[in-house]
């Protein structure tokens, strides 16, 4: 953990460049947006609004500091309290539709949060989008804001932990595997579900409000059905039912993602092939990895002890 | 009076699955539930706890009328059932089942909890205690580690209501408790059952097997096509010659 920590402090100083401190940014705000999938996914719930969320708290955050002069770091806890908002009310209205029915939904929320940036040309940028967003008070250089989003994702992912380590996450877990007992035991199944998918959106707002204020830009399709598409790509690829699974996912994909951009035309091509890959082959996910490879280590030494004794 | 139940009816369609039933459960009780295959039995524990609306009716408990209460409301008051198709949470183990069963009367604060406050850790720690109570109760001490998916069915069935336990039932609803259990695990359950009933909770359970049935309850109410047939006394239920016709006129059933 500490190493982990101590070497995304340091990278910054290896690797010199603008452009590398943009990756891991952008990697920062990936395993944040992998884990608000997770959380949500924890209550048995898939949500696809999960870019919708992002644009709203990004939008929010840079609108917020454009036109009214709202420092980014109010702007940040707005996005993050906005988005949590929003997907209460919008859970309170959907979230007793069940699996795909509530995933279309949240399609169909995303349509409309983009139909709306779109809309609002003066005050949002329309199509251009919005540029010059500007950085929080008291960040002059970018290497500090880097250290700023470090920090942001290192609290995010204690509190995923907690979270999931907590009540909550025990009554979002028992709510995936049978609802019908959470409720014979007492527990008000869509009060729950509306808060696991609050919370999952809070994150995801967050980390909409860092993209936009760290990149000074933002556009209407920045976190579209692809983007959110590869958010939950981050989460299977790495491992559903492991914490760390959407951590790894995230920074293994994205770091993969930005060494092959000399090929960007085949990224969906390499992204679905990883997919397929991964869901025949490794169905818990890269997490599964070591006790997978031991366990072929094991049965080769096996196969060749057994030789050895027959020969 | 525990539970009233008065002119309870629920209409699928064209089908009465339940109608006109008048029942009651005393405090203290143990009563059964009996009638042939589909006679409405579970029907009525999905009326009582909240899972079906009736179609008219009323469901009265502790005198407060709880007609179309949501499932887990009925729970919070003291009334909490069990599944005929075993339920349970098949990823915890067998401890989690009870700790997760446990959330309401537990007391815990969700935010306590999420930051490890010193009161959600020592009310967390009260929970353990409390699961290993019911779980020496149910005998499921020595698989209190194992996933309760892996259990085998006589203990998955057990698990089920060491789950309603946890909850802390005034009235513990159990739907064929013994259902699929070997003559071994039937006797274990009998006990169990006859433990809890001693101990002071009121129950009301379905039941196939007409000899436990006629073993456990002091009070029987037979059901068939949704109706009401007979009420009573396990000797009288065995002599009532419109129980014995209902079921397909085989006093075999009834020895």
């Amino acid at each position: 953990m500490v190493a982990i920590l101590a070497l995304v402090c340091v990278l910054p100083l290896i690797f010199t460049g603008a452009y590398a401190r943009q990756v891991l940014v952008v990697c920062g705000i990936n395993i944040i947006v992998a884990c608000s999938v997770r959380l949500i996914n924890l209550s048995g719930q898939f949500s696809l609004a999960t870019g919708a969320m992002m644009t709203l708290g990004g939008y929010l955050s840079a609108l917020l500091a454009i036109h009214y002069g709202v420092s980014p770091w109010i702007g940040f806890l707005i996005a993050a309290a906005a988005a949590f908002i929003v997907a209460c009310m919008f859970g309170f209205a959907f979230v007793r539709l069940k699996g795909m029915y509530f995933a279309m939904v949240t399609l169909f929320f995303m349509q409309i949060v983009t139909l709306i940036v779109l809309d609002l040309r003066s005050f949002t940028g329309g199509i251009n989008g919005l540029f010059n967003i500007p950085w929080p008070e008291g960040i002059k250089v970018e290497t500090a804001f880097y250290y700023v989003i470090v920090a942001i994702s290192v609290i995010s992912l204690l509190l995923f932990y907690l979270l999931e380590h907590s009540r909550l996450g025990l009554v979002f877990k028992g709510i995936s595997q049978t609802e019908t007992l959470c409720e014979s035991v007492g527990i008000n199944v869509r009060i729950m579900k509306v808060l696991a998918f609050g919370l999952g959106s809070l994150f995801a707002g967050l980390a909409g409000a860092c993209y936009g204020h760290y990149m000074g830009a933002l556009n209407p399709s920045a976190f579209g059905f692809t983007f959110t598409l590869y958010a939950v790509i981050y989460m299977v690829v790495g491992g559903r039912n492991a914490f760390v699974g959407p951590i790894l996912g995230a920074t293994v994909l994205t770091l993969a993602n930005n060494l092959l951009r000399a090929f960007a035309s085949f990224q969906p091509l390499f992204f679905a092939a990883v997919l397929l890959l991964i869901v025949f082959l490794m169905p818990e996910g890269l997490v599964g990895l070591p006790s997978r490879g031991s366990a072929l280590v094991r049965r080769y030494r096996e196969r060749r002890s057994g030789r050895a004794a027959q020969g | 009076m525990l539970l009233r139940v008065e002119g309870l009816t629920k209409r699928f369609g064209g089908l009465a699955a339940v109608s006109g039933l008048d029942a009651h459960v005393e405090s203290g009780e143990i009563v059964g539930l009996i009638g042939p295959n589909g006679a409405g039995k579970t029907t009525v524990f999905n009326l009582l706890t909240g899972a079906h609306r009736p179609t008219s009716g009323r469901v009265v408990f502790e005198d407060r009328d709880i007609t179309g209460w949501k499932p887990h409301a009925v729970a919070a008051l003291g009334m909490v059932r069990t599944f005929q198709i075993t339920n349970i949470f098949s990823n915890f183990t067998v401890q989690e089942n009870l700790a997760l069963a446990c959330n309401l009367k537990a007391g815990i604060n969700y935010w306590g909890s999420t930051f490890r406050t010193r009161r959600s850790r020592a009310k967390e720690r009260q929970v353990l205690q409390r699961c290993d109570e019911i779980l020496e109760t149910v005998g499921l001490q020595s698989v209190k580690t194992v996933t309760a998916g892996t259990l085998a069915h006589g203990h998955k069935n057990m698990l089920g209501i060491a789950i309603a336990l946890a909850a802390e039932p005034r009235l513990l609803l159990l739907d064929e408790p013994l259902a699929g259990m070997n003559a071994h695990e039937v006797l274990e359950a009998l006990d169990v059952i006859r433990g809890l009933w001693a101990n002071g909770t009121s129950i009301l359970l379905i039941e196939h097997n007409m000899k436990a049935a006629m073993a456990l309850c002091e009070r029987l109410v037979v059901i068939s096509f949704g109706k009401k047939i007979a009420e009573g006394i396990p000797a009288e239920i065995r002599a009532n010659k419109t129980v014995i016709e209902a079921y397909l006129g085989d006093d075999t059933y009834v020895a």
